[in-house]
């Protein structure tokens, strides 16, 4: 892995989804995300460890159990309710919704209701970037790349992992909002 | 909000219920310990925790969204042959789950429209065997199953007329069921049987779903006697539907030699069709070839027990669970972005680290370069 500088000083508050997690982990770069930048996984991400499980291994990685993790305070656990749930239910199509995983939609909720305001959600799931934006939050998205890079590490990556790959999810998503496609009816 | 937490509340009760599932059964699946904090969600007493309501839909065989609808689809219908026993509550409701599963791949990546399945009416209490074998050969043209049924019927029932077809482990008692829903038709084998005796029932439950509207599943309770009717129709409609009568009797008929036919002969007969040789012998009888002694005599007979099994492990075809239409079309609702990446390790039941074998089970793989294209003239 290659260093830089930091671009910024103020420590990156990242809510990760599980493919990010799970590819910081293959890459070896996920003890120097946790080190450089503020962690957090949405609860629901946390607790579901069966997202995590090697067959290989009849476990899960050590250092991906998330509920250790965060019970030693290497990452933060952030808890939307059911009745944030049910607001971001209220915005999006249940087609949408149901392409995504309970942890993603929670990450939504969280960001929608505003738990999570200084946080920015790093996923590589086009289907989630594009629900991020159908709910105007495209600001609060970032690309593994683009974290990587903010906290002065560089590791090639897949595309799905990219800026450009996040770019264009967004940008998918910022045009069905336009037309609203994929909202729920009024 | 307090509205919110009632109606979710009573969802979670009714659900439960329906699964006759007790609050501190709820409560240790879901890790909540005590019955007493189900009661309290029930009751809208407590808040919920986003990842409760995650572990508690999961429980409940629901998806997190259906719990905090304001309203539910119908309930689908679900024909059971046999009476799966306690366990039938639990079975439904995951049959019922996955069969939704795979309604919404459908909207999501959008395949060409479905043909719908011929449907024929018939009377119950008159339909006679004669009757059925006639809406065999009739499907079998209207479907194109060609002279071995057994050999395209899964293909045909899942491509062009969009049947969801489902497998479970329901023990050498198991049976089947088929489904009518908002997902459109579904049947359910028991991934336990041999896969002759899957074709079988697979066929037996397209009969009640050609039949749905006119033989309709709630007899099965309120009129045995007629549903008997039903069902020894239904088993005659399979074994016709399997078997055509000219494909059989040209083939049974090139081997016999001096009236009589081998055992080895009719084991490779029944392979052939995809069917179990006892289907095939019971279906010659019908055809003339055999009297009925003569079967029984041969399905006692250990030589030909013996042959038939012999003959069984190089046929022996474990069901794909998850099937693998579903996974295809799991998979392609993924790579067109509809669904994400951990909603497909959750649909195909495996993990994010497995995921990529899990695929290869299937001859898939994840590639970047999914998108490329070829211009049509």
């Amino acid at each position: 892995m290659a260093y830089r500088k930091p671009k910024t000083t103020k420590p990156l508050r990242l809510l990760l989804d599980a493919d990010v997690v799970i590819e910081a982990h293959r890459l070896g770069i996920w003890a120097a995300l946790c080190n450089r930048a503020h962690i957090a996984c949405p609860a629901t991400v946390v607790h579901h460890e069966a997202l995590f499980y090697s067959h290989d291994d009849c476990s899960v990685p050590p250092s991906i159990h998330l509920p250790s993790l965060a019970a030693k305070g290497a990452i933060e656990m952030l808890e939307a309710t059911a009745e944030d749930a049910a607001i971001v239910r209220s915005k999006l199509a249940d087609d949408v919704l149901e392409g995504l995983d309970p942890g993603e939609s929670e990450a939504l909720a969280l960001l929608f209701v505003q738990k999570a305001a200084d946080y920015r959600f790093c996923t590589g799931d086009r289907a989630a970037i594009h629900a991020l934006a159908l709910l105007g939050l495209s600001e609060q998205g970032i690309s593994l790349e683009e974290a990587l890079e903010a906290v002065g590490a560089t590791k090639p990556l897949t595309r799905q992992f990219t800026k450009e790959y996040f770019r264009e999810a967004l940008r998918e998503g910022q045009e069905h909002r336009l037309r609203e496609l994929g909202l729920r009816d009024a | 909000m307090a509205l919110l937490r009632q109606v979710l509340g009573k969802r979670i009760r009714e659900a439960r219920e329906r699964l006759r599932l007790t609050q501190q059964e709820l409560a240790d699946r879901v890790g909540l310990g005590a019955h007493q904090i189900v009661s309290q969600i029930e009751k809208g007493e407590r808040e919920v925790k986003a990842w409760e309501l995650a572990r508690i839909a999961e429980n409940l065989c629901q998806s997190v969204n259906e719990l905090l609808a304001p309203e539910l689809p119908p309930a689908p219908a679900v024909l059971w042959r046999d009476d799966p026993g306690a366990e039938a509550h639990a079975l439904e409701a995951r049959f019922v789950q996955r069969c939704r599963e795979y309604g919404l791949l459908e909207r999501l990546v959008e395949p060409r429209p479905a043909t719908p399945l011929p449907e024929f009416r018939v009377d119950p209490s008159r339909i006679s065997l004669q009757e059925a074998d006639r809406l065999a050969q009739r499907t079998r043209e209207a479907l194109g199953l060609g002279s071995r049924p057994a050999t395209s019927l899964v293909k045909i029932l899942e491509a062009d007329h969009r049947v969801k077809i489902w497998y479970e482990s329901l023990g050498e008692a198991g049976s089947a069921a088929s489904a009518a829903g908002d997902f459109g038709y579904a049947v359910l084998l028991n991934a336990d049987h041999a896969p002759w005796r899957r074709n079988y029932s697979l066929a037996h439950e397209l009969f009640h779903l050609l039949t749905w509207h006119s033989a309709q599943p709630e007899l099965r309770d309120s009129q045995p006697e007629r549903w008997s009717q039903v069902e020894k129709a239904a088993q005659a409609f399979a074994s016709t539907l399997l078997l055509p009568t000219d494909s059989v009797a040209t083939e049974f008929d090139s081997r016999v030699h001096d009236g009589k036919v081998r055992y080895a002969d009719l084991v490779e007969l029944a392979r052939d069709f995809d069917v179990s040789t006892e289907a095939l012998l019971w279906r010659l009888v019908r055809l003339g070839r055999f009297d009925e002694k003569e079967v029984q005599r041969v399905l006692n007979d250990p030589t030909f027990r013996k042959l038939d099994r012999q003959a069984m492990p190089e046929h022996w075809r474990e069901p794909l669970i998850p099937p693998e239409a579903f996974v295809r079309l799991a998979f392609l609702a993924y790579q067109k972005g509809k669904i994400s990446r951990t909603r497909l390790a959750g649909l195909l039941g495996t993990s994010l680290i497995d995921l990529e074998k899990t695929l290869a089970r299937y001859g898939l793989q994840e590639a970047e370069d999914h998108e490329a294209a070829a211009a049509v003239a």
